[in-house]
């Protein structure tokens, strides 16, 4: 008996630590479905086919949240912020709110100058990156915008500012506070962007949900057809 | 209950399976997919509700206020644009289920919802076009026909003919259906009645034809003495342009342009209903002959909508236009119950269906060969699929080619006319098979929400922005001090109706392109076109812009 309890509790765990490898698996590799909301993680160009040697038809700040226009595939996935849209690498996308990888230190060299303090450094670069995103201008933004595009230029500094570092707290803890705050700004910026996206994603699952209906429906008919014509027949039998 | 239930299990689910067609569309509306002419039918509703769209209706065309009175309640219902544009949709829906129940009185369960769940019907209740009310209100008129013709009661030839004039009310070119609709009534009364009787009503009509010839003759004069009688001539919703187009007809090159005209539009109803149309019109013939009035009122408003698109548009300045459909496709439910009914009907060999079907092809190919060689001949390339949605499944617009467009919907729907109308002939020649015209609804609705797909969603999220812009129009103008203004350009002048008809309360004013702007108006909201070129002369003026849906919005703070 014990033997056999010990067999189950070692399945039991083995599944266990499966379904967790699974879920972290599954946790580092994000589906990316039509609709969905997602952030480029790290600065990225948008190419107009998929395919790394295309012609870059814009590129956008890490952090910058964008749409995707179609389910991922080959490792590509269409994508929109605002008026742009191009194929990036599903590799560069991730969840709202995540870690922005900064860019590399040729581009950025006021960050790599200050060695003496990496943590304020890191903290302000990713600032800068908030500010590119939230800027449209400098995002890319297009006065001659296609149809339905939208942009805003404002001369007052966007809501969000920055993320002071304050000495003697923990690094963990300001780069949490730093991300938020990055994340609370990009969402005032992107309002309607988001207000879009939400309506996206509601429209995509309602446009499912009323296809389902009418495909039982469909069905439906023909199986009441169905069975009125064999109970007529049966009928006719008799 | 259960019995009613048992009789009664298809229509309901058929009405079931039309109102999830319609939420299926309507969860995603937010505003007009044509903007011109939906705003042109609210702002009747809208002024005879007390709102002031002065301004924005003075940009658009004539239109006629029939259908306004329909769309009067749930404008006064419903206060926000959105929701009253849905719950106009959903009124669209509750028509097409009255049409279903209409051709359920003249035909079977199932060649009714073949008739009803037409894709074009089922994409056009996706906006608040009149076409949904025109064919509901031309089945009601072919059923009060119907009854008069079966009871004699005066009571339904009465209301037919209120119903005509009420008809004609809604768009001016229903005027086929009351040309119609008053010769089948007077051939049947001079048929029936005594001499006394046929004295009257050929006076009547002798004074008819003079008033309308009177008419006729006033109308071309002015439009001779318009100030710009090619503009005139461009106008297409009321008769003032189309005097000309009647006269041209009598040139030579007109009455080319007539023929190849005529062509375009009867090819499109053997196209758009895979031919069973073509059938309906034999049918029609062979009723007719027999002194079937009903079948002589089909045929009469069948060749009298045929001619007055054909008219309209005999000077095609788009692809499109030579196989326009929406003028005349209110006929197609009936053609279509009178299709299936002929088809089912040939107790004849498969041989002499097959050879039919063959010879329309023929002629099909033959109008398609003289719709590509107008085509080549005159080089359009503009193409709007949503006025021809029974022929447009096929349009790409990435990979568009008139030519070779027209030729490959002839093949799909050559292909479908041969399946479908030895399908319908096979049903016929067995019993109890009507379930498989299943099947062909199945494809309607198919081809319905990729018609939807395919044209309107694209709109759909522009007025989607264009809501999210009425709000920050509102949230600026929370106290009511600020004017909006629009300056318009060329003729990007429709999608402002959008935002009029969001925002009822706030009459939006017009400013010209080329305006000196005076202080207020910097003081005020000024929207231009989202193509407009006007916006480095603006960023000069205002410190803010805001390019949201199908306008930018220019505003100081």
């Amino acid at each position: 008996m014990k033997k056999r309890l010990g067999i189950i509790a070692g399945v039991l765990l083995m599944l266990v630590m499966g379904m967790t490898v699974w879920a972290a698996d599954a946790g580092m590799n994000i589906e990316i479905k039509k609709n969905q909301v997602f952030q480029v993680n790290s600065d990225a160009e948008l190419h107009e086919q998929p395919d790394a040697e295309s012609a870059v038809a814009a590129t956008l700040p890490g952090g910058t949240p964008v749409i995707a226009k179609e389910d991922a595939k080959d490792g590509w996935c269409l994508v929109a912020y605002q008026t742009q849209t191009g194929y990036v690498r599903t590799s560069i996308l991730g969840l709202l709110g995540s870690p922005v990888i900064p860019a590399a230190v040729e581009d950025q060299p006021e960050i790599a100058v200050d060695e003496t303090q990496p943590d304020e450094a890191a903290s302000e670069s990713s600032v800068n990156e908030t500010d590119m995103a939230l800027s449209p201008d400098e995002a890319g933004a297009d006065d001659s915008a296609a149809a339905g595009g939208k942009t805003e230029k404002d001369d007052s500094d966007l809501a969000g500012g920055r993320a002071e570092s304050a000495p003697g707290e923990d690094n963990a803890q300001v780069q949490k506070n730093a991300l938020d705050e990055e994340f609370r700004s990009v969402q005032e910026a992107n309002r309607m962007a988001y207000q879009e996206a939400e309506n996206a994603e509601k429209q995509a699952s309602s446009e499912k949900m009323w296809g389902i209906v009418i495909a039982v429906l469909v069905v439906a008919i023909f199986a009441v057809g169905i069975i009125t014509t064999l109970a007529g027949n049966k009928g006719k039998k008799k | 209950m259960k019995a009613w239930y048992v009789q009664k299990r298809f229509d309901i689910l058929f009405v079931l399976l039309m109102f999830c067609v319609a939420c299926h569309g309507i969860s995603k509306s937010y505003g007009f997919y044509f903007p011109a002419d939906e705003f042109g039918y609210w702002s009747h509703a809208a002024r005879l509700a007390g709102y002031d769209w002065s301004d924005i209706e003075s940009l658009g065309s004539y239109y006629s206020c029939g259908y306004s009175l329909i769309l009067l309640p749930v404008f006064l219902v419903f206060k926000d644009g959105v929701i009253a544009y849905r719950a106009a949709l959903f009124v669209n829906f509750v028509l097409l289920a009255v049409c279903f129940f209409i051709l359920q009185k003249m035909g079977k369960t199932f060649s009714a919802a073949v008739a009803a769940f037409y894709p074009t019907w089922l994409f056009y209740a996706g906006t608040t076009f009149a076409e949904i009310l025109l064919v509901t209100l031309y089945l009601v008129i072919c059923l009060l026909l119907l009854r008069y013709l079966q009871t004699d009661n005066k009571v339904y030839v009465v209301s037919m003919i209120a119903v005509i004039f009420y008809m004609y009310l809604v768009h001016l070119r229903a005027v086929g259906v009351l040309v119609s609709g008053i010769a089948v009534l007077l051939i049947y009364s001079l048929r029936n009645a005594g001499r006394k009787v046929k004295c009257v009503l050929a006076l009547t009509v002798t004074a008819a034809v003079i008033l309308a010839a009177g008419l006729f003759i006033w109308l071309y004069l002015t439009g001779l003495f318009s100030e710009d009688p090619q503009d005139a001539l461009k106008n297409v919703n009321d008769y003032a342009g189309q005097i000309g187009k009647v006269v041209y007809i009598f040139s030579g090159e007109g009455l080319k342009n007539l023929f190849i005209s005529v062509s375009g539009k009867v090819l499109y109803l053997g196209l758009a209903s895979f031919g069973i149309a073509y059938f309906g019109i034999i049918y029609a013939v062979k009723r007719a002959r027999e002194k079937d009035y009903f079948s002589l009122f089909v045929l009469f408003s069948t060749v009298a909508a045929l001619m007055i698109c054909a008219i309209y548009t005999i000077r095609p300045g788009r692809v499109d236009t030579l196989t326009y459909g929406r003028y005349h496709e209110y006929v197609m439910p009936v053609l279509l119950l009178m299709g299936i009914r002929e088809l089912r009907g040939r107790k004849v060999s498969a041989g002499k269906t097959v050879c039919t079907i063959a010879v329309m092809l023929v002629l099909e190919a033959v109008m398609t060969g003289l719709v590509t060689l107008s085509l080549k001949e005159n080089g359009q390339t503009a193409f709007f699929g949503n006025t021809i949605c029974g022929i447009s499944w096929l349009y790409n617009p990435e990979d568009f080619e008139p030519v070779a467009y027209y030729w490959k919907t002839y093949l799909t729907s050559a292909a479908m006319t041969v399946m479908i109308c030895m399908g319908i002939w096979w049903i016929g020649m067995q019993k109890g098979r009507e379930l498989l015209l299943m099947v062909l609804v199945t494809v309607q609705v198919v081809i319905s929400i990729h018609l939807s797909s395919i044209y309107i969603d694209a709109s759909r999220l522009g007025c989607f922005r264009d809501t999210m812009l009425r709000d920050v129009l509102y949230e600026l103008n929370s106290d009511g001090g600020r004017e909006v203004y629009y300056s318009t350009e060329g003729d990007a002048f429709g999608n402002i109706g959008i935002l009029q008809f969001m925002m009822r309360d706030t009459p939006i004013h017009i400013v010209k392109k080329d305006y000196d702007l005076d202080s207020h108006i910097e003081e005020d909201l000024l929207l231009i076109d989202f193509r407009s070129d006007q916006g480095q002369m603006l960023e000069e003026r205002y410190n803010k812009h805001l390019t949201s849906g199908h306008f930018t919005l220019y505003y100081n703070e």
